[in-house]
């Protein structure tokens, strides 16, 4: 029986990095990329407000939701502000 | 000057004779504190997202104003008086929030259960829709 060869440290974290980076999709901020797209992060917009929530009502992190931290702080309280308009839910189950 | 807006959350039951009433006690308060209405929108009935003092539908109104900076504070405390005496068993919630001068007016809204097409028993569900009204103020 073939004994497995354990390779050395650094290569096993370079390959490990490798194949990391090949499955990875590079994400970036939709609110970065035009005038448009942020102006219409708004309190008011729950319909593209509702694309960064989950299904229980949680903000998507950033790292899932790939904004930027500028834009992701500003989207978390227009989230804030629709939330206590109640055009979004606080948490699902309330009915 | 400075721009803002209010929105405001209303009782399902209210009537358009309260609501003009609404519309032109604001515009008195403004007035009197040196502002000025731009404009005042109602987006029609809701559905809301979690009952809101026992109400499951409720009013929503947009208001754009400007004020004149160095009065301000007192005309938003004013504003806020208005609907916590004046109103308080018409409007459940309301925020004010400060505008870009040079943002563009247009704004997205979600569409009320006026806008929405009543479906008849037999027919195909409408097209998809992601819900979104483009409105101008």
């Amino acid at each position: 029986m073939a004994r497995k060869v354990k390779l050395k440290v650094s290569t096993r974290i370079l390959r490990k990095k490798a194949r990391r980076s090949s499955y990875a999709t590079v994400k970036h901020c939709r609110f970065c990329a035009n005038d448009a797209t942020e102006h219409s992060l708004d309190f008011k917009n729950a319909v593209l407000l509702r694309t960064f929530v989950t299904e229980r009502g949680k903000i998507l992190p950033s790292r899932i939701s790939g904004n930027c931290a500028r834009h992701q702080r500003r989207l978390t309280a227009e989230i804030k502000c629709s939330r206590s308009m109640a055009l979004l839910p606080f948490a699902s189950g309330h009915r | 000057m400075v721009r803002y807006e209010t929105l405001l959350l209303t009782t399902p039951e209210l009537s358009t004779e309260l609501a003009e009433q609404l519309e032109s006690q604001l515009e008195a308060v403004l007035r009197e504190h040196g502002g000025v209405l731009l404009s005042y929108d109602r987006w029609g009935k809701y559905f809301l997202a979690f009952p809101v003092e026992k109400n499951d539908y409720g009013i929503y109104f947009l208001a754009r104003f400007e004020l004149d900076p160095a009065r301000k504070t007192e005309a938003l405390e004013a504003i806020r008086l208005f609907y916590a005496v004046r109103h308080a068993e018409t409007v459940f919630r309301h925020v004010i929030k400060a505008l870009d001068m040079e943002a563009p007016l247009m704004y997205a809204r979600p569409q009320s259960l006026e806008e929405i097409p009543e479906e008849t028993e037999g027919a195909a569900p409408a097209a998809s829709e992601d819900g979104e009204t483009v409105a101008a103020a």
